[in-house]
């Protein structure tokens, strides 16, 4: 196979949100860029999202940088990056902006004023989130935008590329990147790739949890994996979000999200096998509660053949303020609808029968650490010069719960950081020697190598293992089931066929992802084994929920000298007492209005029920602000 | 159920035969499941692409009996015959070279500049536009697409297509679009071939955008001898 060679001055990995804007920041300071995708470019989690975004201010200028900030870091059980949290209240007004400057059109006011949903979407204290007619799509669109004015500067497209592994010299104890290594499908080449910086954006690890996911096919973790192999450190990434209400059954939609918290109506309730309630006051709850009390459900034995429960939105529609209810769905939630109609039949879509729905993996609040920039760290804390990281591939800014909108938000924010950051590196001494001889022999070895499986067998076999064991319900026992597993797994993947073609080579593809499904794995269940309670989307089984520890901390892991994973704890300062408790009190008299709402005569119930829906439908805004 | 799906590797080219297994008694499988299965029990390194299994992220686009459809969303038939893409290059199995689409107004199509003027517009027209998800459905016989020279893997094409044009007129319905760059987007249409769409009878959105309606006739009617645009007079 022919190696190709060039020269850039940042290579940027990704092309969602978090690659897009990194590399518009990068080719703004006048460097050249060369863009990486393996998926079609921008054809990414963030094409593909409901396309709801966190605005700070958006709905009243009460809403301060503080409180976002303290939404974020209480929401999260404090284990999460303040410096990152800081960053991201302080420029998530500016990353829309941006989004607005690339074409894109939220709803507006008759004033011309941007509006929000009109209600505080899951953790948040104010409504600050801003939906858009079509979606991600319209967030892709102005993606898109952003990347065809390409006027100043250089910026190079490759799709169909794999990037591979980073290049790293080291010298006087600090590490240095220098580029990487990427197979191009398309020409089939490798193309050997020498910068000042790479930043990696290339998103998080839903595929691992296949079909049990709602993202994209390319989330099989690179991100994680190539930056650890490179010297990286990750933090929390035992913290896998999993959006409760996916589907079920039949297989073709299995794992497609049909419905958040607060899609649930003021009378929405969750049904084990046998009908019983098992959680209700839905809007008022947080992803994570709602999941794992139906993971709970189902390690009880009291889950649905399929492995779900029910949700159940048929009292939403008994009353006078069934119209209003359906209207605000159909507004607002229309694209969840039609997948339910697909999945479960129409009398399912008119909410007259409850739905078969069950957790799916939808995104990896745990990641690469990073400073405030996207300069990503190393496990003494001292930067990996010339690494950054933006997006999902980022991990600490969540902590253990990640607010509703707020990825699309923090993509832009980081990315454009990251990119910034990359562009301005001073340059580095004389180029040092680095890995890239031995890279290119390795891979150019697995090219023509006879073996007895593929590398899809050890993927499928995997996803099986991780759903089963590191999935939405976790215990002690079946953690250490996975890591023999991954043990005999990395064995059978140094035995896989892989062809000798060279354009878009399938089996070899298989066999690279592979190794990085297997790697992110190990991260997981070790990082999951070290937190031996439950906290945010970390449920174990085997123990009682973590009670608002007074020491908060985070769960960090990286290759050790002898490659052995290494875990690291590192504490975290707590929030003060005081907005703990107000949060509480906040989410605590939610629940209590819903369920004084629940238990009200239908009489009393449907005028309020029917305001409320109005509202959120965006007809009278002003009243909602306060309200659940 | 019994299906054929095309093997394309270097210089050949073969119709398998795959019988594909129910996963549920009821169970109605998609394009993609039968894909999914093909992979898993008959051909390991089968290349195929797919993303969100939602019917938004477009990049599963396949034919299926000679027709464009979204793999995640078409209904898998006894007797169906599944191939590549026929309008773009194929780079192995059902993987085609899509870049060049997606690239071609890059540096061309003018940008417009935010002005906030759409704050106080109406903008479905717009939005209406936007819901093009990029599966490139709408290369299927496409008079002006076939001009370009066809390639073995590569592609760089002068001629444009319905996605192209989509995108340029979008510009022409977007409030923040100065006259200037209206302009300047009618002259590239212009030179991407524009004038062949006169004699076409229209071409198909994947997703169901009315494109002869809402980007043809209305980019025709900007041409100096240009017929008259019925949805700019309602």
């Amino acid at each position: 196979m022919k190696i190709v060679e060039k020269y850039f001055d940042v290579i940027v990995v990704g092309s969602g949100g978090a690659g897009s804007s990194a590399a518009v920041a990068a080719r703004a300071e006048g460097r050249s860029v060369l863009l990486v995708s393996k998926d079609p470019i921008n054809c990414s989690d963030s094409k593909i999202s409901e396309g709801i975004i966190t605005v700070r201010g958006s709905e009243t200028s009460k809403d301060t940088e503080a409180e976002l900030n303290s939404n974020i870091r209480i929401q999260g059980d404090d284990i999460g990056n303040a410096e990152l949290a800081k960053v991201f209240a302080h420029d998530s007004k500016d990353a829309y902006e941006w989004l607005r400057r690339q074409g894109l059109k939220p709803h507006f006011d008759k004033n011309g004023k941007v509006k929000t949903l009109g209600i505080a979407m899951g953790g948040h204290t104010h409504s600050r989130s801003v939906d858009h007619v079509n979606g991600g799509l319209d967030y892709a669109h102005a993606l898109r935008q952003a990347l065809t004015e390409n006027r100043e500067g250089s910026l190079e497209f490759m799709e169909d590329a794999w990037f591979l592994d980073l290049y790293v010299s080291e010298s006087c104890n600090r590490k240095y990147v220098q580029g990487g290594l990427i197979y191009h499908a398309a020409d089939g080449v490798l193309v050997s790739v020498k910068a000042h910086a790479v930043v990696l954006a290339c998103g998080g690890i839903g595929t691992l949890y296949f079909p049990h996911t709602d993202t994209m096919r390319g989330n099989t973790g690179d991100a994680y994996a190539i930056a650890a192999r490179a010297g990286a450190k990750l933090v929390d990434m035992e913290q896998i979000q999993f959006i409760p209400f996916a589907v079920a059954s039949p297989p073709s939609y299995q794992g497609l999200i049909v419905g958040e918290p607060v899609s649930a109506g003021a009378l929405g309730v969750i049904r084990d096998v046998d009908g019983k309630v098992i959680l209700s006051e839905i809007m008022a709850r947080t992803r994570a509660e709602c999941a794992a009390a139906i993971a709970q459900a189902v390690e009880q034995g009291k889950g649905t053949i399929n492995g779900g429960c029910y949700l159940d939105l048929t009292d939403n529609i008994k009353g006078e303020s069934a119209d209003s209810f359906r209207h605000v769905m159909k507004t607002k939630a229309a694209s969840l609808l039609k997948i339910v109609r697909l999945s479960m039949g129409s009398s399912a879509a008119n909410f007259e029968i409850p739905w078969e729905v069950k957790p799916s993996a939808h995104y990896c609040m745990g990641g690469i650490e990073t400073d405030a920039n996207g300069q990503v760290l190393d496990a003494n804390k001292n930067p990996l010069i010339g690494l950054f990281a933006a997006g999902q591939a980022l991990g600490g800014l969540h902590g253990s719960n990640r607010l509703g909108s707020t990825s699309l938000a923090e993509a832009i924010i980081f990315g454009r950081r990251s990119g910034y950051q990359a562009a301005n590196l001073e340059s580095t001494k004389a180029r040092q020697i680095t890995n890239e001889k031995q890279l290119i022999s390795h891979y150019l070895a697995l090219f023509g190598r006879q073996g007895e499986s593929y590398g899809i067998d050890i993927t499928r076999q995997l996803q099986k293992a991780c759903w089963s064991y590191i999935g939405p319900a976790r215990n002690e026992v079946g953690m250490h089931e996975l890591i023999n597993q991954i043990t005999m797994l990395n064995e059978q993947l140094e035995c896989t066929t892989v062809s000798p073609s060279r354009y878009f080579n399938q089996s070899f593809l298989d066999v690279i992802e592979a190794r990085n499904l297997l790697q992110c794995s190990t991260f997981i269940v070790h990082s999951a084994l070290n937190r031996s309670e439950s906290m945010g989307a970390h449920f174990r089984t085997d123990s009682e929920r973590e009670k608002g520890s007074l020491s908060p901390f985070s769960v960090q892991c990286f290759w050790g000298d002898n490659r052995e994973l290494e875990i690291r704890r590192e504490h975290r300062k707590a929030s003060p007492k005081s907005a703990h408790i107000k949060l509480k009190l906040q989410q605590g008299s939610k629940i209590i209005m819903l369920k004084l709402l629940r238990h009200l005569p239908v009489k009393l119930r449907d005028p309020i029920l029917t305001k409320k829906y109005a509202a959120a439908a965006g007809e009278s805004l002003k009243e909602s602000s306060n309200e659940a | 159920m019994k299906l054929k799906l095309m093997v394309i590797r270097e210089n050949k080219v073969v119709l398998d035969t795959f019988e594909y297994q129910k996963q549920t008694e009821n169970e109605k499988p998609v394009v993609l499941d039968v894909l999914l299965q093909y992979q898993e029990r008959q051909n390991k390194d089968y290349a195929y692409r797919y993303g969100c299994r939602n019917g938004l992220c477009g990049v599963c686009t396949v034919e299926v009996n000679g027709k464009p459809k979204l793999a995640c969303r078409c209904k898998a038939s006894h007797g169906d015959a599944i191939t590549p893409l026929s309008t773009l290059p194929v780079l192995s199995d059902l993987v085609v070279y899509r870049q060049a689409v997606s690239q071609q107004l890059t540096n061309k199509l003018p940008v417009p500049q935010m002005t906030d003027k759409d704050a106080n517009a109406d903008n479905t027209a717009y939005q209406k536009l936007n819901r093009c998800i990029e599966c490139y459905a709408c290369l299927n016989e496409c008079p002006l697409h076939e001009k370009n020279a066809p390639s073995r893997r590569k592609a760089d094409f002068e001629f444009g297509n319905p996605y192209s044009l989509l995108r340029i007129q979008r510009n022409l319905v977007d409030a923040n679009t100065s006259e200037n760059e209206k302009v300047e987007s009618v002259e590239l249409a212009v030179a991407m071939g524009l004038e062949t769409c006169r004699d076409c009878k229209g071409c198909r959105c994947g997703v169901g955008i009315n494109l002869k309606k809402d980007v043809i006739k209305p980019l025709l009617f900007r041409l100096p001898n240009g017929e008259p645009d019925e949805s700019a007079e309602k």
